[in-house]
């Protein structure tokens, strides 16, 4: 079980992944809704784990997740990518991220992911 | 190609990855119109009641233009509870005369980036650079014009009405007539390298192109191929093999088999047969897989 940031620019989203975190027992400790809050907030609660959306306005997630790693080298964080966001995904892997999921996704693939991350 | 042509096309193929992006929330309750080129004396919104929610996602990086969804509001209402897991029906019935909550409006402004992310792709494939998209930006319109502020004379519009669970959407997209021009050249240089496929049918062990009527790629050749099983051996025994061996598979006579897209899997079917001499393969799911499939 987890102390989780979500990082997503819809409060949609960050409602969908918190539900479904909460659901398997983690617990979210805080939401961001731009690369730069999330990088603030990263710093601020020290999460044993991050989610990032990658289309945000004022700081994508690819540039957050940069920032975080060059923070946190030891860093987890998973990457959420809409559809066609391959290339993205792939860069943010060599920059650090230790897994992805593309929405639309189901929240056992989002606990998937995460089980992992924490293994 | 004409600039006409390029431009319903590429009206064609947004319009079809934005349907294919809705129907993984509400499968079965989207459809799809052909696209229309709007003049002067044509209403770009016509049909969709307003007021509506107008999600706006722009191109950025790769190409300029921009990208309008309009919802009209039980449309988003419905689809922000079809994504959520909930019934759409008893969501719009529930909160009939409420306006929408921060919340639903957030869901419309996330299923826009989800279906315009799938459409840049395409679009990166047609050009052979990246194409991004910027965050949409969500709000609620009380008439067109505000829709369409951006339009000026260097900006074709193409129109795309979209029907989600019951309710006219509209896909409008504000294309500069520059992007026309590359678009048409890239889409002429496409033509050439894949003519389109006249049969989607393939059989086992035949790997032959078919069309993917996805996005953008939608005239981009592709390999289907199907497969009835696997196993594994050691090299020993595989460089052994002569004619007359049997290698046992993995997969029961009445299992389903795998079908591939380029390596990836497309999903599962069943093989047939077609006028008791050719062999088919009758889809049973479809769940793409967004990485390539390793061996195992």
């Amino acid at each position: 079980m987890a102390r989780v940031l979500v990082v997503d620019d819809a409060a949609f989203m960050r409602k969908v992944v918190s539900d479904a975190l909460n659901r398997g027992g983690h617990e979210v400790i805080g939401e961001a809704s731009n690369g730069a809050e999330a990088v603030a907030r990263y710093q601020e609660l020290q999460p044993e784990l991050t989610t990032l959306d990658i289309t945000m306005p004022e700081m994508d997630g690819l540039a957050a997740l940069k920032e975080i790693i060059a923070l946190d080298p030891r860093a987890r964080v998973i990457m959420c990518s809409a559809l066609g966001q391959e290339s993205k995904v792939l860069e943010a892997i060599k920059a650090g991220a230790r897994d992805f999921v593309v929405k639309p996704f189901k929240a056992d693939r989002v606990l998937d992911a995460v089980g992992k991350a924490l293994a | 190609m004409t600039p006409e042509e390029a431009l319903l096309r590429i009206g064609e193929s947004t319009g079809a990855a934005v349907a294919t992006a809705l129907a993984a929330y509400c499968p079965d309750a989207v459809e799809c119109a052909p696209p229309i080129l709007v003049d002067t004396d044509t209403d770009p919104v016509a049909g969709v009641p307003l007021p509506a929610v107008l999600a706006d996602v722009s191109y950025v990086d790769g190409v300029r233009g921009g990208n309008l969804f309009l919802m009209p509001l039980p449309a988003v209402r419905a689809l922000a509870a079809a994504m959520m897991g909930a019934d759409p029906q008893e969501a719009v019935a529930a909160g009939e005369g409420d306006e929408l909550s921060e919340l639903e409006l957030s869901a419309a402004g996330e299923v826009a980036n989800q279906m315009m992310a799938a459409a840049a792709a395409g679009m990166s494939t047609v050009l052979g650079q990246e194409v991004e998209i910027a965050a949409p930006e969500t709000r609620v319109i009380a008439a067109a014009a505000e829709a369409l502020a951006a339009v000026d004379s260097a900006t074709a519009v193409v129109s795309v009405a979209i029907d989600v669970l019951g309710h006219r959407c509209r896909l409008v997209q504000l294309v500069p007539h520059a992007f026309v021009v590359r678009m048409t050249r890239a889409l002429d240089d496409l033509d050439a390298e894949f003519p389109a496929a006249d049969d989607d049918v393939a059989a086992p062990g035949e790997e032959r192109e078919a069309a993917v009527p996805a996005d953008l790629l939608g005239d981009v050749g592709v390999r289907i191929s199907a497969e009835l099983g696997r196993v594994n051996m050691t090299i020993r025994r595989a460089v052994g093999l002569a004619p007359g061996a049997v290698v046992e598979l993995d997969r029961e006579l009445e299992d389903p088999i795998d079908l591939y897209v380029n390596g990836r899997r497309l999903g599962t079917g069943r093989l047939v047969t077609l006028d008791g001499d050719e062999w088919a393969v009758r889809i049973d799911t479809v769940a793409f897989e967004t990485a390539p499939e390793k061996g195992d």
